[in-house]
């Protein structure tokens, strides 16, 4: 029945995008009204299929349904609610029909936004966005069918969804921000390709494509730091990042759109760069759909990836396909986008974004390169190699390094011609802070040349954020003598962009501190105690005092309290744990953490006799961590401001119906 | 004065912190049997370039498998007795071959990983200069006119300040 | 048309495509076996009953090792399948068990009403293991009468595999022994 529902569901969603994709484009190139209508009719046909599958699914996992077979693959009756709402996207066909929800969210709300206005462009995004909808489609209509009836006799349980997913609570809400990211980077990609159909990109189509990339862009940054999150806190070895295929394929469409972000601004100001802007839009989507093969097609070991499925050359060829598209539209249209603006000089505003720019790019590019290595090299020679953490940290810490100092000169340097002893004179302040900020590391102790100079760094690229930030209030101020609170709220509200993206500057900063202290003065320490021992690790001290267990449906979980002290002074009580599940034989940890002064005490479980009489546990110590989940409220902040619209009274002027 | 009392405070704290270590004695049932690790000591840099074999593309020293565990625990052993880092990593090369190096020894086609990233570099900043250079307007018409719009460095800025003269 | 884009394009996608195409097929799970032809490590470990064993006592003829544990269940399927060879032949073959990441008291329940006719070993800090490169369980090790790691067997060992290994490995004893 439900089945049956459900696969018919899909089915009007294939119909519909199919139909809206070729509307769309046919209207785009006769510029025909009526067509847009038809276009428009079939993403809302398509964005309420895919809601009701979505519902339809749930309502399936929550009832038990174990004549869907996707139901019978990761429901439970020993689940709890929560978790059974998230097996939607803990297993491969679930989550293409998540992928479809999501889709359909955007489309929609792209719809909405766009009715009545930039005709010229609308119909042919709208046919791209139900395209790629229709590929998808495609994909759940057979390969991937969740709703497909379950072969053989119907089971009165199933094994639940993976236990990884079911430990933390983060596992609600990381996937769809993820998604959120990754899917929606397919609206700057159906903006940009009508660009590019159209042959045109005036100023006006620029400010949608911006709104849309940054979106995506926002929600793609959480979600990235909440997976570090997630594995921070359920790995129970304190690692965050690993760079894991996975992991990787969440990055790489990162690191395009953020270079897009950047490049839109030369962009915008100085009307250049409009074949690489796009280029780069265009590439952020593609890794998308390559991260979507890397997990779901079985050919990259990750600890998140999908198990094997047949979905691997079908994704594979529609990737070559829409790269194919990509780069001969690109070459068609590249002489009709031609540059307006002028280089002056090569140390400006302009070069200094220019340089970011091949930073990210080659950023994306070593990634990509360290990530397929090992396919290579089996290729070429046939045997296998790895190419994990040590290599990506060693090509990346420097590129990151680099950013970071752009990130601090960049805004120092003038747009078009500076005068040299101008910005010499600009650059005397923050960099003695910088220096400031190494001595000061040193002097505390710290030592480790290269995290000293990411420190040093970090508080140059800080002063000169912060300056400005503040910097147009400060003239109001100065020149029109306002207070500074009527000061700072509007010089925000004048430049929200800038403003935000400032913020989003700090969050990054942030997060560069926290990977520098944390990697490079952790601590940890190893111990085996029976009930009342002790062990120190720096100024804390671990008393271990009992077990308990408990039997939940779904697991059974132990957890081990421990006494903490630093110096003398009480810590609190932390227990650790781990949680045996019933579909696997190695428990998974949940550790505890606790932020000490600035530095995240970190405690993991490592075996446990069952009767609570000794149990061996492992104790890090990492400093500054806490800042990497502070950049979480910053950059959404920076994002929100970023993205807050302007009042009906300054938009009207913008929307120039091109 | 200020100083004095902060002084104060602390010492109070610490004679009271003091007290309470006399009233329970953290230290008497201290462990010895540990294993205390930082970045800098050779078994943890040693664990960092070795894949777990049961786990997911994950460095031993990460990884709370078990058999990552053993994996440590070898690697301090064949350190006590003496052995260097490479002499280590060669000792599990000899059992899982290159695999278990997660970064690829630059020798034969494993150089272009770490070469292409660098040239892509150098490549891209010399694009950067030509494409300034052939884009840059004849500089003898410019030199003389002025050198910079020495307000206009801030399109938002200048607003600010266009609006304030207005 | 701008070719420049399309040759760039071609340099870079070209390869990325032609290595993903290449993957397929390829199990990344699988971990490398470099052993195969080495000289198979000596070891001394204590059976689960208290002796101790050598590998070299047994130089001269055929060993087996397998590698098993209590909480892997294809261990379990495969225990008869190796008694039963054990059995078959008799003093002509060894085989050895090496109890792998497993508690010795739940290895002696478990085997406690099963046929057992070889030693079983504990590994401690499965020192062994990571001589022999195992990556998981089951995994069985052919050891040639030279003392010569053969073939690993990574997973389930069926009847077959035994029968062809076991009868290579003896045709060459008898082989040398009529030189």
């Amino acid at each position: 029945m439900i089945s049956t529902l459900g696969h018919m569901l899909i089915l009007s969603a294939l119909v519909a995008s199919v139909f809206g994709s070729v509307t769309g484009l046919v209207s785009g190139a006769r510029q025909n009204p009526k067509g847009t209508l038809w276009t428009q009719r079939a993403v809302y046909v398509f964005a309420w299929s895919m809601f009701l599958a979505n519902f339809l699914m749930v309502y399936a996992l929550l009832e038990r349904d174990f004549s869907v077979s996707y139901v019978a693959q990761v429901g439970s009756h020993t689940t709890p609610t929560w978790v059974t709402v998230v097996s939607l996207w803990s297993s491969l066909e679930g989550s293409i029909l998540f992928w479809g929800a999501i889709i359909g969210f955007y489309a929609l709300i792209f719809t909405l936004k766009m009715r009545g206005r930039y005709a010229e462009y609308v119909p042919y995004a709208l046919g791209v966005i139900l395209f790629v909808c229709a590929f998808f489609s495609v994909l759940l209509a057979a390969p991937a069918n969740p709703f497909a009836p379950t072969q053989g006799p119907i089971p009165l349980d199933g094994p639940g969804p993976n236990p990884l997913l079911q430990n933390h609570i983060l596992m609600v809400i990381h996937p769809p921000m993820l998604y959120l990211g990754y899917v929606g980077m397919t609206i700057p990609f159906a903006i940009a390709v009508a660009a590019l159909l159209r042959g045109k990109l005036t100023a006006g189509w620029l400010k949608p494509l911006r709104i849309w990339t940054m979106i995506p862009w926002a929600c793609l940054t959480i979600g990235i730091v909440l997976g570090g999150w997630w594995a921070y806190e359920v790995l129970g070895w304190g690692g965050y990042w690993a760079w894991d295929p996975v992991e990787n394929a969440s990055f790489l469409p990162w690191l395009a759109a953020t270079g897009y972000l950047h490049s839109t601004v030369v962009q915008e100001r100085k009307r250049m760069l409009k074949v690489w802007t796009l280029s780069l839009v265009l590439a952020a989507f593609l890794l998308t759909i390559l991260g979507t093969f890397m997990t779901r097609s079985g050919v990259f070991n990750s600890v998140h990836s999908f198990t094997q499925s047949p979905i691997g050359p079908i994704f594979l060829g529609f990737l070559a396909f829409l790269v194919v598209v990509c780069v001969v539209l690109l070459s068609l249209r590249s002489h009709l986008l031609v540059d307006e603006g002028k280089f002056e000089v090569v140390v400006s505003r302009e070069s200094a974004f220019l340089l970011n720019n091949i930073l990210f790019v080659v950023f994306t590019f070593t990634v990509l390169l360290g990530t397929i290595f090992p396919l290579v090299n089996e290729a070429i020679r046939g045997e296998q190699i790895s190419v994990g953490e040590p290599y990506f940290d060693k090509m990346a810490v420097p590129i990151g390094m680099m950013l970071v100092f752009l990130m601090g000169v960049g805004p120092v340097l003038p747009w078009g011609r500076p005068d040299p002893s101008t910005v010499l004179k600009r650059f005397v302040f923050p960099f003695s802070v910088g220096l400031l900020t190494c001595s000061v590391c040193y002097g505390m102790g710290l030592r480790g040349w290269m995290t000293l100079a990411t420190f040093g760094l970090c508080g140059f690229a800080t002063v000169v954020t912060i300056w400005e930030m503040f910097s147009p209030t400060l003239e109001r101020m100065q020149r029109r003598g306002e207070s500074f609170s009527t000061a700072l709220r509007l010089s925000i509200l004048g430049g929200r962009r800038r403003f935000g993206g400032y913020i989003v500057h700090l969050g990054v900063i942030a997060i560069v501190v926290s990977i520098g202290a944390s990697r490079s003065y952790r601590k940890t320490i190893e111990a085996s105690l029976t009930p009342g021992q002790s062990f120190q690790l720096e100024e804390y001290t671990f008393v271990y005092e009992k077990t308990t267990m408990t039997k939940e449906p779904n697991r059974t979980s132990v957890r081990a309290a421990f006494n903490v002290y630093k110096e003398d002074s009480e810590v609190g009580v932390m227990v650790p744990g781990l949680n045996y599940y019933r579909t696997q034989r190695e428990p998974i940890g949940t550790p505890h953490v606790k932020t000490v002064d600035g530095t995240d005490v970190y405690l993991s479980v490592l075996s446990v006799e069952p009767d609570g009489s000794r149990v061996g546990v492992k104790a890090f110590v990492f400093p500054l961590v806490f800042l990497l989940w502070w950049s979480l409220p910053i950059i959404s902040l920076g994002s929100v401001i970023a993205l807050w619209p302007k009042r009906r009274r300054t938009s009207s002027a913008e929307v120039i119906p091109a | 004065m200020r100083i004095f009392i902060v002084g104060i405070t602390l010492l109070f704290v610490v004679s009271s912190n003091a007290a309470k270590r006399g009233e329970k004695d953290l230290f008497e049932n201290r462990v010895s049997d540990v294993v205390i690790e930082t970045p800098k000591d050779v078994s943890y840099q040693v664990g960092l370039l070795l894949r777990c074999p049961v786990c997911q593309g994950m460095p031993i020293a990460e990884s709370p498998a078990e058999m990552a565990q053993s994996m440590m625990t070898r690697i301090r052993e064949l350190h006590k007795e003496g052995k260097s880092k490479d002499e280590i990593i060669e000792y599990f090369i000899e059992r899982y071959g290159e695999w278990v190096l997660l970064e690829p020894k630059a020798e034969g086609i494993n150089w272009l990983v770490w070469i292409m990233p660098p040239i892509f570099l150098l490549v891209g900043i010399g694009a950067l200069f030509s494409y300034i250079k052939s884009n840059k307007p004849r500089a003898s018409r410019r030199l003389d006119s002025a050198i910079s719009e020495p307000d206009s460095d801030d399109e938002y800025l200048q607003s600010v300040r266009d609006d304030v003269l207005s | 048309m701008n070719w420049k884009i399309i040759l760039i394009s071609v340099i870079l996608f070209g390869p990325l495509f032609w290595a993903l195409a290449a993957g397929f097929g390829n199990d990344p799970h699988a971990v490398p076996f470099v052993l195969e032809g080495k000289k198979a490590q000596d070891f001394q470990l204590t059976s689960l009953d208290g002796k101790v064993v050598r590998l070299s006592d047994f130089r001269g003829k055929p060993v087996v090792i397998n590698f098993w544990s209590t909480w892997c269940e294809p261990c379990k399927a495969e225990h008869d399948v190796l008694q039963h060879f054990s059995k078959t032949y008799g003093t002509t073959v060894q085989f050895l068990g090496i109890v792998y990441q497993d508690q010795a008291e739940a290895a002696r329940a478990y085997l406690k009403n099963r046929l057992n006719l070889f030693p079983q070993l504990q590994d401690p800090n499965t020192r062994v293991g990571l001589d022999y490169g195992v990556s998981g369980v089951p995994e069985s090790f052919f050891i040639d009468a030279k003392g010569r790691i053969r073939h690993k067997q990574a997973g389930v060992v069926t009847p077959q595999i035994l029968v062809d290994w076991l009868r290579t490995l003896l045709t060459e004893v008898s082989s040398g022994e009529g030189q």
